[in-house]
């Protein structure tokens, strides 16, 4: 168990490695340098900001720097925001971000589970069909699309919760992004979900518990369950990916001042310290979370062995 | 019970014991008829027909241009003249929706063009000669697969600078063709242990043409599903660029451009941004029904 | 006496798009208490059907029991309920089913599978459940059975498996076990072995056995009747002896031709029996074994053989029975 943890984590580290030198390449062969969007700035100024940022060192220094820096968990200076760091941006994004991703997961788990059992159980009758049918709508309804109606009509039109804004994080304002956010992943679990427990209902050893006596209820709670869900815990890697990046749009549309409001305009503002920081940040909770469901997975499959056992 | 005797005589078996049930056709043949029977997938095939012949042949119908200023005129509701209104310069919104349409999804299906062509380069190469070199290869697919495509999509655009069309078509096309190359390879290394594979080396066969002739054609099947699948990713990309400003840049329009102005007049004039957003949906929607409908299609299980 | 299991006229029908496939089709049989029987037949003449439709385990979209009785310990379990059938099912009635590793849960421990049910039938929890659990496994022959309990299915081979599976099936010492084709995914070796418990505990806990198989060879071992199906329907029944020394229907013959023999000539080739199992969904009128049959007479394509009773306990469905036919001898095997 702990070789295998000790490999995945070196190859996690490899990864996060790669990333960021890359980003680190592309944001640094951007033509123009992050004051080149200003007004014209003076001489003086301009040679001061670039000592101040060292942006004139060799590349390589630069280079060297950064991965010291980030190594120590310090993503360096906004280029924006005179004074702040990336870390004081992430330190103020990040709860905000986590709160709606962690209502949308409640949500798209909870919802896509139910739903989908509910459509699996009942396969080809009236359940399946409104199921399936509100399952493909949510992955084909793009997840700006969502947010804007969502904003619109039942925020502007019937006024039932605040279209815009954190207000310091009130559950009405957290209503709208949430159910923005997850309608997608509530969709394709669902779908995952009815496939995969269609599937299991199918296998021999739940004719074998049939054979055995035992009720409906324990059939699908306890034979069934479990084995449905493995191809759930695969997706969830992706899922996690999908909730990070929607937030950047739920939160550009619904005004929130999260993490991926910051990278958002980041972009807009070609601040490519923040970008750089962000995109290590997001990197490294994705590895992080990967990680996790790998081993995770192990606990739920007995099959997958991370030592070697002996058998019969 | 007394019979008549000769019922009681050896009868020649009028049944053929061993006939073969039904007719055998191709696998393409059979995919299109399956394909053919399923409403949805059908309903999803004629509404893109309906929306390309909007976006491509519409122009040349329509009246309008895109880029036509009328500020007497801006924010009209739709009206026998302007079926789906006007903007916020004046234009006319159906005629935007069009051209918009032309540009959505034209780079929906080129950058799956690109991707196609890479991810089966690729997949293929990785695929046939397995080992070593499919282990490498797959795992820089692993590496560059753990981060989110949205990412590198937007890193890149940042990259290029402005939007453009064809940046967009490119850096679409050089992020989204992993998937295609693992479905490519995995395709390739159940065909190539097929006997035929060996029937045809032993015959002298190239690489070349073992790849074109025999394992590709084979693997045709995934590669088709996968692609449908991907022009709609494809499309919803671009219009996310597009919302958040780094996608097309006005005079030109995209669905997601157009969403995207309109979203900053929901509370007064919403018709700016359902048109666009209901194009994007609609489309998506038709092509997840046809690629739901081309994967049953395709898949040997349910053959009936 | 009254038999333990009487099914009379048993009629299942599974209903596709293509049309009705009447998969059982008139099946008439009983099975005394103590005694096992086999089932005989090739794949797809409707002997897992006929024994899932005892157990009413057949699917009901697109399953339907049609017609006919299965009184069983003094109950017409065609028109129980599910809830009346599931206090049946694991506790007078067991089954086993073919493939042992698709057969058992992969996902949960060997000791709940068995545990789970005398929770369900006997109420038993706990250490309780645990030690009767332990004893099973001893029972049917699994050593190290302390350490095996907490084991999961892939960890046992493939005759393991099938003895933790007749374990289960006998937690609750039913009155009827139902063993569809226990040994075909086995090794011969392993065959044996499985067979050889199934006979010990027959004796030991007095239950009683239908075995279905396609393999007439295996069905000596244990068995004292046969059952020989057809398409659908029985064609010939009896006791050991009728039936491997005086069979009378020519698909037996062809059964009986087609085993291989240690002493047949090196020289000799298999005689399979030709052609292809009739299709169900279009079974031809008359005898469903005509178009295969050597035989066949012009009434066998028109009309359905009626049963003959050979003596006591040997029946037959074929028109060679009748008065009028020409006499046909069994050649004997190969």
């Amino acid at each position: 168990m702990a070789k295998y943890l000790l490999q995945r984590i070196a190859s996690a580290v490899l990864v996060l490695w790669i990333v960021v030198s890359l980003t680190f390449v592309l944001m640094h062969s951007i033509p123009g340098g992050p004051f080149s969007r200003e007004k014209q700035v003076p001489e003086a100024v301009l040679k001061n900001l670039e000592a101040r940022y060292h942006t004139n060192d060799p590349l390589t220094k630069q280079y060297i720097d950064y991965m010291v820096n980030v190594a120590q968990f310090n993503l360096g200076p906004t280029f924006r925001y005179e004074g702040r760091t990336v870390n004081d941006l992430i330190k103020d994004g990040l709860p905000k971000t986590a709160t709606i991703g962690f209502l949308a997961t409640i949500f798209a788990l909870g919802g896509g589970l139910l739903l989908g059992s509910i459509a699996a159980l009942w396969h080809n009758k009236t359940p399946d069909a409104v199921a399936t049918f509100i399952a493909t709508i949510g992955i084909s309804v793009p997840s700006f699309v969502m947010a804007t109606f969502l904003q619109y009509y039942l925020g502007y039109k019937l006024g039932l919760f605040p279209p815009v804004g954190w207000n310091e994080g009130a559950w009405r304002n957290l209503v709208l992004p949430s159910l923005a956010l997850g309608a997608f992943p509530i969709a394709q679990i669902t779908r995952l979900m009815r496939t995969s427990m269609l599937d299991v209902l199918n296998q021999d050893y739940i004719r074998t518990a049939k054979s055995k006596g035992l009720p409906g209820y324990v059939i699908i709670g306890r034979h069934a369950m479990r084995n449905a869900l493995l191809p759930i815990i695969t997706y969830l890697g992706p899922f996690f990916a999908y909730i990070l990046t929607g937030n950047f749009v739920v939160e550009f549309v619904f005004g929130i001042p999260g993490i991926g409001q910051f990278f958002v305009t980041s972009i807009t503002n070609r601040d490519y310290s923040t970008i750089m920081g962000m995109t290590v940040l997001f990197c490294s909770l994705l590895v992080v979370f990967n990680l996790l469901v790998d081993i995770a997975y192990t606990f739920i499959d007995p099959r997958i062995k991370l030592t070697s056992q002996k058998g019969a | 019970m007394k019979l008549a005797q000769n019922l009681f005589e050896p009868a020649i078996s009028q049944i053929s014991a061993e006939h073969i049930n039904r007719p055998s056709t191709t696998m393409m043949q059979d995919a299109w008829r399956r394909f053919t029977l399923n409403k949805l997938a059908m309903a999803g095939l004629v509404t893109l027909a309906g929306l390309i012949i909007f976006a491509f042949i519409g122009p040349f119908i329509i009246k309008y241009n895109y880029y036509s200023n009328d500020l007497m005129n801006t924010y009209l509701p739709p009206s026998w003249i302007h079926p789906f209104g006007t903007d916020a310069l004046g234009r006319d919104s159906m005629a935007r929706l069009m051209y918009g349409g032309r540009v959505s999804l034209a780079i929906g299906f080129v950058s799956v063009l690109i991707n196609l062509s890479i991810g089966v380069f690729y997949g293929g190469i990785s695929g046939y000669f397995g080992g070593r070199i499919d282990n490498v290869m797959m795992r820089i697919i692993d590496i560059i697969y753990s981060v989110p495509d949205l990412l590198y999509v937007i890193l890149l655009m940042v990259v290029m600078g402005k939007g453009g069309l064809l940046n967009i078509m490119i850096v679409l096309g050089i992020v989204n063709w992993m998937g295609m190359a693992r479905i490519v390879r995995g395709q390739i290394l159940a065909l190539r242990e097929q006997e035929y594979v060996l029937a045809a080396r032993t015959l002298g066969a190239s690489t070349a043409r073992l790849m074109l002739k025999h394992l590709i054609p084979n693997a045709l099947g995934p590669i088709i599903i996968t692609s449908a699948l991907a022009i709609p990713s494809a499309i919803f990309m671009e219009a996310f660029l597009s919302f958040i400003g780094i996608g097309i840049q006005p005079p030109f329009a995209s669905w997601g451009s157009l969403a995207a102005d309109g979203r900053l007049n929901i509370p007064s004039y919403p018709y700016a941004l359902f048109f666009p957003a209901a194009a994007i949906a609609i489309t998506m929607l038709a092509f997840n029904f046809v690629g739901d409908g081309l994967r049953d299609a395709f898949d040997p299980k349910m053959r009936k | 006496m009254e038999h333990l299991l009487e099914v009379k006229d048993l009629r299942t029908s599974f209903f596709t798009y293509a049309g009705e496939v009447k998969a059982v089709d008139g099946v008439s049989f009983h099975v005394d208490q103590g005694e096992a029987i086999g089932i005989v037949g090739e794949s797809g003449c409707g002997k897992s059907v006929t024994v899932q439709t005892v157990m009413r385990l057949i699917p009901t979209p697109p399953g339907k029991i049609m017609g006919g009785s299965i009184n069983f310990l003094g109950k017409d379990i065609v028109k129980l309920s599910e809830k009346e059938m599931q206090s049946i099912r694991g506790k007078e009635m067991g089954m086993i089913f073919q493939d042992p590793m698709t057969s058992l849960n992969p996902v949960l421990t060997v000791g709940l599978q068995l545990t789970e049910v005398l929770k369900q039938h006997e109420g038993l929890s706990g250490q309780a459940a645990t030690k009767r659990a332990l004893e099973l496994l001893t029972l049917v022959g699994i050593p190290n059975p302390e350490s095996r309990i907490k084991q999961y299915p892939h960890q046992f081979s493939g005759g393991m498996r099938q003895r933790v599976m007749i374990a289960m099936a006998l937690t609750c010492s039913p009155k009827l076990l139902i063993a569809d084709e226990p040994t075909t995914a086995l090794d011969v070796t392993i065959q044996a072995q499985i067979l050889e418990l199934m006979r010990d505990l027959k004796d030991k806990i007095n239950t009683s056995i239908i075995l279905i198989t396609h393999d007439l060879g295996i069905v000596a071992d244990l068995c004292s009747r046969v059952i020989v199906m057809y398409g659908g329907k029985i064609i010939e029944t009896g006791n050991l002896d009728d039936i491997y020394y005086h069979p009378k229907h020519p698909y037996t013959w062809g059964l009986l031709k087609s085993i291989p023999r240690l002493d047949a000539s090196e020289k000799g080739r298999l005689i399979p029996i030709p052609g292809t199992p009739p299709d169900l969904l279009n079974p031809p009128t008359g005898c469903r074994f005509a178009p295969r049959c050597e035989h066949c007479m012009k009434i066998c394509t028109e009309q359905m053989p009626e049963y003959s009773q050979i003596n006591d306990g040997h029946q037959v469905a074929c028109w060679l029975q009748h008065p009028q036919a020409p006499k046909v001898a069994f050649e004997g095997r190969g």
